[in-house]
């Protein structure tokens, strides 16, 4: 399993400026490689830049169908960056969550700097990213209730029940992502591509 | 955050509750729960009950998150001297106060919050406030509210 959470392939964090088709084939190439650990029964179409771009659709027949696809006219503009980029994202939390988890995605990517009333700070895409790639990485998660929470700095969280009192949760930035299991003091910070996050939260999942 | 300023504030009677808004993105009532970085920052915002009747503090909340558009489901409810036992009881104990901050009307709230208090985490002696509260603090916090949903 690949525990590196930024590789050669991944684009870097999302901004005004972001290659757009990067980040795309990044999507195609991520949704290609989870089904191909998860499923057989699937079809992932080709990324292309024509008349029309579409990032992904994908098909299977179990354990129930379902599908999705990222389509948008080339003439960009900022907005429909942001809604592309919106799909992509929800449609791989759908993938590896559930519908409910993509729309929280989906919310969090609309919240607005001073979203608590006050200084919350609006979503970190670096943070999505690296909860993203999280996700894709680490199976089994769809059956556990996965919450989709932000934190006051734009950081994305993910927490699940591990037992009937008990919540494992996680915080990600940049570079770095955090683990907390209820009874601990505290948090513990791991670098992003350390493999003893992989080994730890593995117990959790 | 000035340490001084936030010394020389009155302090919330230990007896009087405070409320919390609990709204996505903290908070997800299908999951029924939060994160509970909802007490994280170092000037977690509460209201209080003594000052405000509930009413009034909701509307307020529906008023000023998310520019009026905040999705509401409910609001958790807890005692000022709940949180400072919490506080003290910790392994790395924190000396917490609610601090009385009440917001004035502006042209973004011409009605403001004069219920709006701060929740500040000091370190022992009160020399300095403490940039976040510690993630079992904060579990520790977020299960003692009194949680109702709208």
């Amino acid at each position: 399993m690949t525990t590196a959470y930024y590789t050669p392939g991944c684009p870097a964090a999302y901004s005004t400026t972001y290659c757009l088709e990067a980040f795309l084939a990044w999507v195609k190439q991520r949704m290609d490689s989870f089904f191909a650990k998860n499923t057989a029964d699937h079809r992932v179409s080709h990324y292309s830049r024509q008349d029309s771009l579409y990032v992904t659709s994908f098909k299977r027949s179990e354990p129930e169908f379902w599908s999705a696809s990222v389509t948008f006219n080339p003439a960009v503009t900022s907005e429909e960056v942001d809604a592309v980029v919106s799909q992509a994202y929800t449609s791989l939390f759908a993938l590896c969550l559930n519908e409910h988890s993509a729309s929280r995605v989906a919310m969090l990517l609309q919240c607005k700097e001073g979203w608590d009333g006050y200084d919350a700070k609006p979503l970190d895409h670096s943070s999505l990213q690296a909860a993203t790639f999280f996700l894709l990485e680490n199976g089994g998660l769809a059956e556990k209730a996965v919450g989709v929470f932000m934190n006051s700095d734009g950081e994305l969280i993910l927490n699940w029940p591990i037992n009937a009192n008990d919540i494992v949760e996680l915080t990600f930035s940049a570079r770095e992502v955090s683990i907390y299991v209820d009874g601990m003091d505290d948090r513990v910070v791991y670098a992003a591509d350390d493999p003893n996050f992989t080994a730890e939260i593995r117990k959790y999942i | 955050m000035d340490l001084e300023v936030l010394l020389a504030r009155a302090a919330v009677p230990n007896e009087e509750d405070v409320v919390i808004a609990l709204h996505p993105p903290r908070w997800d009532f299908t999951l029924n729960r939060g994160t509970k970085s909802i007490f994280e920052k170092p000037n977690t915002s509460v209201s209080r009950l003594a000052i405000s009747p509930l009413d009034e503090i909701l509307a307020c909340f529906k008023r000023t998150i998310q520019g009026g558009n905040v999705d509401l489901k409910g609001y958790g409810t807890i005692k000022v001297e709940k949180i400072k036992a919490i506080g003290a009881a910790a392994t790395n104990p924190i000396d917490f106060e609610v601090t009385i901050d009440p917001v004035k009307p502006s042209t973004e709230d011409p009605i403001g919050n004069p219920a709006h208090a701060e929740l500040i985490p000091f370190s022992s002696g009160r020399k300095e406030i403490k940039a976040r509260v510690s993630d079992g603090v904060c579990k520790s916090l977020a299960t003692a509210l009194d949680v109702t949903q709208l």
